[in-house]
């Protein structure tokens, strides 16, 4: 029997806003009722879309300090400015925002393939889900029609499982499934929501978050057009954009796709490997790119829209993981590749598999499992703690099952499931100095100790651990600036890179093809979309209104300057080996870096912004947060 | 003089080698070094390591010298010395 409660909703949005829908989906899954907001051209163009209407909207319905599992979390869908037009790279998108369960902080992620144009299509700009269903349900919404359905058939299934099953019962294949796993069901903090089998919104455990409000899935389908202010002007630009977008500037994501960073971060001694104690691994070779796609790449595919087409998918042909099939991006190899000391990329292609079907961040669930390797290795859990696995770096037969421990809560794994902070918290013994994360979310794929402005980025990186935020490394790895030494200069480039970000993931456009963007560009497309005038400092500035919106945010939910930090290893241990020997960023020079990014935004010496600069950026209605904070 | 050149992502699927030994001048520098392959590989490398102005080289490659970058060194025009080690790596950025 299928629980329903169902509403149409004849409310018509006034044609205000191109581009946009202009609606907002309330759903509240504790009483089932469902209700529609709008919002104005205002609204609108301070926050554009993406991270600023995530952002805007879990700072204003989300209740101070509560915590991440309590039903009053609102767990945010907002998809860009531009999703389901023809802006080539950029119609698929959308975000997933929610206090974290890792971080206790901002929770945001992104996904793409096609959920996000369907959403769009569907007549929502951002849904915000409250409350807690007193049974498994999923969320169909349908052009106008939203229902909650009994998904008490789905719980216990995977992502993928669930796709096809709700498919199927609704007799539609080309419906739309944001899924959690059994990840999410198990409020693991790493569990992410997966879309079309291969895109995960993967970070910060938005999967958790609709776990723990008994949400299985989004599924979604939508017939409505997207209406642009002007069609024939866009479609002219996109023919060129298009054109560029299929050219050298992405040809290398296309080629060879992103692992081919093992290597050339191998090479240059910045690499993550065996849990941080290494930044270089010996075994890069037979876990690289060019090994990828030379031996396990079956098909290149792409999003909607997408001329770039950058999606590797592999599948391993023999052996105990034959079968196995991912879409293998550079940082779910560094995890289960040199982060875990493993060789064989048979191995990681089955972890990676295993966290899209359990629903849980590859990136995340690798730091851990690798975390876990130190601990057993140097006695701190044992072989009956594991359940018998023998958790020894290099194993990836014990790596991959590991990975299912996590997501199914089982032995070691229940533990490992809270995450490496909590989890070293809880096995002590000197672990902490080991446990690789920022904020409670574990570390990415650029060894820290020699990128310190990257370090920079990581460090005051809004959700945590995390190299998509500002994208920093770039100016250490292209020798713009010395990787070994830092400078307070560096906070300039860091919130630059910070503001530009914001901007990418509220199109929302695929950083993949940044390089033919700049702001300038992005003000001319959006205006063609909207129909809303924009010029590229204006874009600027709304960069920089999420960010210390964002700030604000992470201020009124406890974060301090001590927050904006590195784990101890990267502040204590220098680097063993390789170019990047004995770097490591002594703690000095992380409060060098802090002082000159918070001068660099116009916040105070403990990283508040300051009056002046939240009145500059129309953020003035949330001035008490700061004011709080004053001495 | 002898130079140890390494080849990555792109640039080694366009050559078929992770590498070679490659004899310049004494007085070569990086640039000269680079023309020097682009002229034994052709266009199809030059594509993928200059920009138009066969002198610039190309975003998102990064050249580096005994494991430094050359932006940190002096560029296209860093000199080279015998036995140095010269490598041509791809560089990603996170995306999606």
């Amino acid at each position: 029997m299928i629980w329903i409660k169902k509403k149409s909703f004849t409310e018509k949005v006034k044609r205000s806003l191109y581009g946009y829908k202009g609606k907002i989906l309330y759903v509240d899954l504790s009483s089932g009722r469902l209700k529609t907001g709008s919002f104005d051209e205002d609204f609108a163009k301070a926050y554009i879309g993406g991270t600023g209407f995530g952002i805007k909207t879990l700072i204003d319905n989300q209740a101070p300090g509560i915590d991440p599992f309590d039903p009053a979390n609102p767990l945010i869908y907002a998809v860009g400015a531009v999703s389901g037009t023809m802006v080539p790279c950029a119609a698929s998108k959308f975000g997933v925002f929610a206090k974290s369960p890792e971080s206790h902080l901002l929770g945001e992620s992104y996904s793409t393939g096609r959920f996000g144009a369907e959403l769009k299509h569907a007549g929502y700009d951002i849904v915000v889900i409250k409350g807690k269903a007193p049974k498994p349900v999923y969320l169909w919404i349908d052009d106008e029609s939203v229902q909650m359905m009994d998904a008490s058939h789905l719980w216990g299934k995977t992502t993928w499982e669930t796709e096809e099953i709700i498919r199927n019962d609704l007799g539609d294949q080309l419906i739309r499934v944001s899924a959690i796993g059994q990840g999410g069901e198990n409020l693991v903090k790493t569990a992410c929501l997966i879309n079309d089998h291969f895109r995960a919104a993967g970070r910060t455990g938005m999967g958790a978050i609709a776990g723990s409000k008994n949400l299985k899935a989004v599924a979604v389908r939508g017939t409505q057009d997207v209406v642009v202010a002007k069609p024939e002007e866009l479609q002219d630009l996109c023919r060129d954009l298009y054109e560029q977008a299929k050219g050298p500037a992405t040809s290398k994501y296309r080629g060879l796709g992103t692992a081919a960073n093992v290597l050339t971060l191998n090479a240059q001694a910045a690499l993550p490997t065996r849990n941080y104690q290494s930044a270089t691994f010996e075994g890069a070779e037979t876990v690289s790119g060019e090994y990828l796609n030379e031996h396990f790449v079956t098909k290149i595919a792409g999003c909607t829209s997408c001329p770039c087409r950058c999606e590797h998918i592999a599948e391993v042909p023999e052996g105990v993981f034959k079968g196995a099939i991912a879409r293998v991006e550079y940082e779910p190899t560094m995890a289960f590749g040199p982060y875990c000391g493993v060789d064989r990329l048979d191995a990681v292609i089955k972890a990676i598999e295993y966290c899209n079907l359990y629903g849980v961040d590859a990136i995340g669930t690798g730091i851990i499992v690798g975390f876990g390797m130190e601990c057993y290795e140097k006695g701190l859990i044992t072989k009956e703690d594991t359940g018998g696995v023998e958790l020894e770096f290099g194993n990836g037969e014990a790596m991959v099952e590991m990975v299912k421990k996590i997501a199914l809560r089982e032995d070691i794994g229940d533990l490992l499931a809270e995450g490496v902070k909590v989890a070293s918290e809880k096995i002590g013994q000197g672990s902490a100095h080991f446990a690789m994360h920022i904020k409670g979310v574990e570390v990415t794929g650029y060894e820290l100790r020699g990128l310190k402005t990257c370090a920079l980025g990581y460090a005051v990186s809004r959700r945590g651990a995390d190299h998509q935020r500002h994208g920093s490394y770039g100016w250490d790895l292209g020798g713009k600036v010395d990787r070994y030494s830092v400078d307070k200069e560096r906070g300039k480039l860091v919130m630059g890179d910070e503001d530009t970000y914001c901007i990418f993931d509220s199109i929302i456009l695929c950083k993949f093809t940044r390089r033919l963007w700049d702001f300038d560009l992005i003000a001319k497309i959006y205006t063609l979309v909207t129909g809303i005038p924009m010029t590229g400092e204006e874009m600027r500035l709304a960069g920089e209104r999420m960010s210390n919106l964002a700030r604000l945010y992470n201020i009124r939910e406890g974060l301090t300057r001590k927050d904006d930090t590195l784990p101890p290893r990267i502040m204590k241990d220098p680097i063993p080996r390789g170019v990047a020997k004995g770097s490591y960023v002594h703690p000095e020079e992380l409060d060098t870096l802090l002082d000159g990014y918070y001068e660099a935004r116009g916040w105070t010496k403990e990283g508040v912004p300051t009056k002046a600069k939240i009145e500059e950026l129309g953020l003035g209605e949330y001035a008490e947060i700061a004011e709080k904070e004053e001495p | 003089m002898k130079i140890q050149v390494q080849y990555f992502g792109q640039v080694r699927a366009l050559v078929h080698k992770r590498g070679e030994e490659v004899d310049v001048s004494s007085t070569a520098t990086v640039l000269q070094l680079l023309q020097h392959l682009v002229h034994a590989y052709g266009v199809a490398l030059e594509a993928e390591v200059l920009e138009d102005d066969g002198t610039t080289v190309r975003d998102g490659l990064l050249v580096t010298v005994n494991g430094r970058a050359i932006g940190q060194l002096e560029g296209v025009h860093t000199g080279l010395h015998s036995h140095d080690v010269l490598a041509l790596l791809p560089l990603f950025a996170g995306g999606g």
